[in-house]
């Protein structure tokens, strides 16, 4: 079990490399793919640090920027993903502290206006309803998968095991393994897009 | 076909794909809406599974391609602006005397009590010495007009972003558009100067005899437009 954890980590890590090389060689294509892959992750971690959705959402996107800039310097030693929330987090202690250093050099009115601006943001409310009802769904529908399907992608989703440790676990063929998940991600899928389209229609009338 | 291409899709979100595939993978996602649209929900479904979405309608990938692609364009600009000026220093010439400018600086910050780096030996500060490098830009506005003076641009408002640099937004007589100037003093760390210094045409130039960097930028003027603005400040 213990290996079956450590091929994950490099696997993925492999994977993300993968990607970045593609990068590197000037591929912006492979970017784009990474920034869709890990654009939820990281403003979910920002938004736990600063409190503030459109403030995690702008510094997500400065973090992605850099991180592209630097891209020469990520030497795969680390998950891409380590890497940028590094950046990012450091990135959210700058502007914090800049925000922070400017309240202080302006009067009580400016810190007063930093703060209420903050409170707006800190939440969108509609938005947060959706995500929760969005997880609420795919995880009743995660629920209700046939058994095998739902063990397999809940091996793969919630322990990080990598195929080869899901075959290993379950004593299945990794070809087994491939086809549950996907099988499983086809159906998560199909409940997500109906309940993106429901709120399409919500958002028209 | 199709079927395939949506397994190894899933295959390459847990990264189990090889790096030939994950190379077709990517020409996918980029030029097949359907793919690129499935990649995103496939991503989003695994943060709603892990409980890590906030939005399900948020995608910031296009602004941030279109910020790395105008970031580029800007990066080249500015090396040509740039080269204009110091093409006769040597790049490790101008390291040696950053380094040397830097040291002395720090040498005679005590002794210099600070005041070399107001901009204007009119209205003496009033502030402590540690604010003296600060309040004197704050309270020097007409700095900040004089600056907006060169693209006809008025002064609508402006505040510190940092010790030693300064955020000022202009508008531009008769249209909808706004300008927006960073102007950085000498002392502001080279690497809050980076990260501060984020989008826009930047350039070295003095204010009187004093050396800044200013950062031009907008949301709704285009980049050649910006250098034009640039140029004025170049002109002798």
């Amino acid at each position: 079990m213990h290996n079956a954890a450590v091929k994950v980590k490099r696997t993925t890590m492999k994977d993300d490399i993968a990607l970045v090389n593609l990068v590197k060689k000037g591929d912006k294509k492979a970017y784009n793919a990474l920034v869709l892959k890990y654009q939820d992750r990281l403003v979910y971690s920002v938004y736990k640090f600063s409190k503030d959705f459109e403030l995690a959402q702008d510094i997500t996107q400065e973090a992605f920027i850099k991180a592209y800039k630097n891209i020469e310097k990520f030497r795969g030693d680390s998950q891409f993903y380590t890497w940028i929330y590094r950046i990012a987090i450091n990135t959210a202690k700058n502007v914090l502290s800049t925000k922070a250093r400017a309240s202080e050099v302006y009067d009580n009115d400016t810190a007063d206006h930093l703060l209420s601006e903050s409170a707006s943001t800190i939440e969108n409310p509609e938005n947060i309803l959706q995500a929760d009802q969005l997880r609420s769904e795919i995880n009743k529908a995660l629920q209700s998968l046939p058994e095998d399907i739902r063990v397999t992608l809940s091996l793969r989703e919630f322990d990080g095991l990598s195929y080869e440790g899901i075959a290993d676990v379950l004593n299945c063929p990794i070809g087994t393994v491939r086809s549950r998940i996907h099988k499983g991600r086809e159906i998560l899928d199909k409940i997500f897009s109906r309940y993106n389209q429901s709120n399409a229609e919500v958002r028209k009338q | 076909m199709n079927e395939t291409l949506e397994q190894k899709l899933s295959l390459l979100l847990d990264g189990e794909v090889t790096p030939f595939e994950t190379k077709r993978l990517v020409d996918e996602i980029s030029c097949n809406p359907r793919i690129s649209s499935l990649w995103l929900r496939m991503n989003k479904q695994r943060a709603a599974l892990r409980g890590e979405l906030i939005d399900p309608s948020m995608d910031l990938s296009q602004s941030i391609m279109a910020n790395i692609s105008s970031n580029q364009t800007s990066a080249n600009l500015t090396k040509q602006i740039s080269w204009r000026h110091f093409d006769f220093l040597s790049k490790h010439y101008l390291k040696a005397c950053c380094y040397l400018l830097g040291f002395f600086l720090v040498l005679s910050m005590p002794l210099l009590n600070l005041n070399n780096f107001s901009l204007s030996s009119s209205s003496p500060s009033k502030i402590s010495p540690v604010n003296t490098i600060t309040m004197p830009l704050l309270g020097n506005e007409s700095l900040l007009v004089d600056l907006g003076s060169n693209f006809n641009g008025s002064l609508k408002n402006y505040k510190m972003v940092s010790g030693n640099a300064i955020e000022a937004n202009y508008q531009l007589p008769g249209v909808d558009e706004a300008v927006r100037i960073k102007v950085f003093f000498k002392g502001l760390p080279e690497k809050e100067k980076l990260n501060l210094i984020d989008n826009g045409i930047t350039f070295h130039t003095r204010a009187g005899n004093a050396p800044i960097i200013l950062n031009v930028s907008s949301d709704q003027i285009s980049n050649q437009k910006l250098i034009k603005i640039s140029n004025t400040f170049l002109k002798d």
